[in-house]
């Protein structure tokens, strides 16, 4: 079966981590990245149909994608997975008890 | 860092290390910086030299919208004293399907407000078939909400990191007519008492101060 599920911080956790900043005076930032999804790498083969607009050929053949784009099922996790690949990169640690939480 | 899929939360001691990092983001990804969190999931965020607050009185409104309350006037409490609701089938059906939609958008409002968390439980208790005393209670919360919108969590800045355990408990003596059960209260932390090494959760009530 293929893996889909990707882990979302829950909203428990956001109440800790907020509460930790208050107690300690820290700032809260927050950021969003841009079309997040499209930044997922594949790790399964998947191809797609030549969208409208974007035909070549006779539009016969079909496309293989390299990376995610946004409706696929497996896009959620693998943009969690090149998330989780960069952070650790930068030396932070995925806390045991949410997966969402670094 | 809390990630919720595309939306972080950064947070801790050094606001340098907090603006490295956003650099750092910034070259691996297309990113918005939107600065100090003011809003995330719904939830309003409040920072100032105090602490921090939370509170949800945007959806509060949109609730009192999806409702039809707007113009309600509003109560003191978010259940009538006493209240005894019956899941017998007597009295008027109710459109499950609002009913049970309107409750949903009350679990997510209790995420800042466990004031209402109690009256949220009891009427959550009928909605497989909702009557028209159920929907009385649910409207009782909403007048409630109606004069409480500004209401929400405080943390305190530089508050005592002491976690104090505190645990009230209180029954009702058979206060469920079907099932003759005593009452079963609320309870915020359930690890906290398997800690205490209970696990009766019944006729128990517990609050983290």
């Amino acid at each position: 079966m293929d893996e889909v599920y990707a882990p979302v911080a829950r909203i428990e956790t956001v109440r800790v981590l907020l509460a930790l900043a208050a107690q300690g005076g820290w700032e809260v930032h927050h950021m969003d990245v841009k079309s997040a999804f499209l930044n997922g790498e594949l790790t399964e083969t998947v191809y797609v149909q030549q969208p409208p607009g974007f035909v070549v050929g006779n539009g016969e053949k079909v496309l293989k994608l390299r990376k995610a784009l946004y409706g696929l099922k497996q896009a959620p996790r693998a943009w969690n997975a090149k998330l989780d690949r960069e952070l650790l990169a930068l030396g932070f640690v995925r806390s045991k008890l949410d997966h969402a939480v670094y | 860092m809390g990630v919720y899929v595309d939306d972080f939360i950064i947070s801790g001691p050094d606001v340098q290390d907090i603006k490295m990092f956003k650099c750092e983001m910034k070259n691996k990804f297309n990113m918005s910086d939107l600065g100090l969190l003011s809003y995330y999931l719904g939830i309003e965020v409040k920072q100032d030299v105090n602490g921090i607050t939370l509170c949800q009185s945007s959806y509060a409104t949109k609730i009192l919208d999806n409702a039809g309350m707007r113009n309600y006037n509003s109560c003191e409490t978010p259940m009538e004293n006493r209240l005894k609701l019956s899941k017998l089938k007597n009295g008027e059906p109710v459109k499950p399907t609002e009913y049970r939609s309107i409750i949903g958008s009350l679990w997510y409002i209790v995420n800042t407000r466990p004031d209402l968390a109690f009256a949220v439980g009891v009427v959550s208790r009928y909605m497989e078939s909702p009557r028209k005393e159920h929907w009385a209670a649910v409207k009782h919360i909403l007048r409630y909400l109606k004069g409480t919108m500004g209401y929400g969590c405080k943390y305190e800045r530089g508050a005592e990191l002491k976690p104090i355990l505190i645990g009230y408990s209180d029954s009702d003596f058979v206060g469920e007519p079907e099932d003759k059960e005593h009452g079963r209260h609320w309870l915020f932390s359930r690890e906290q008492l398997g800690d205490l090494g209970i696990t009766e959760t019944k006729n128990c009530c517990f609050v983290i101060v």
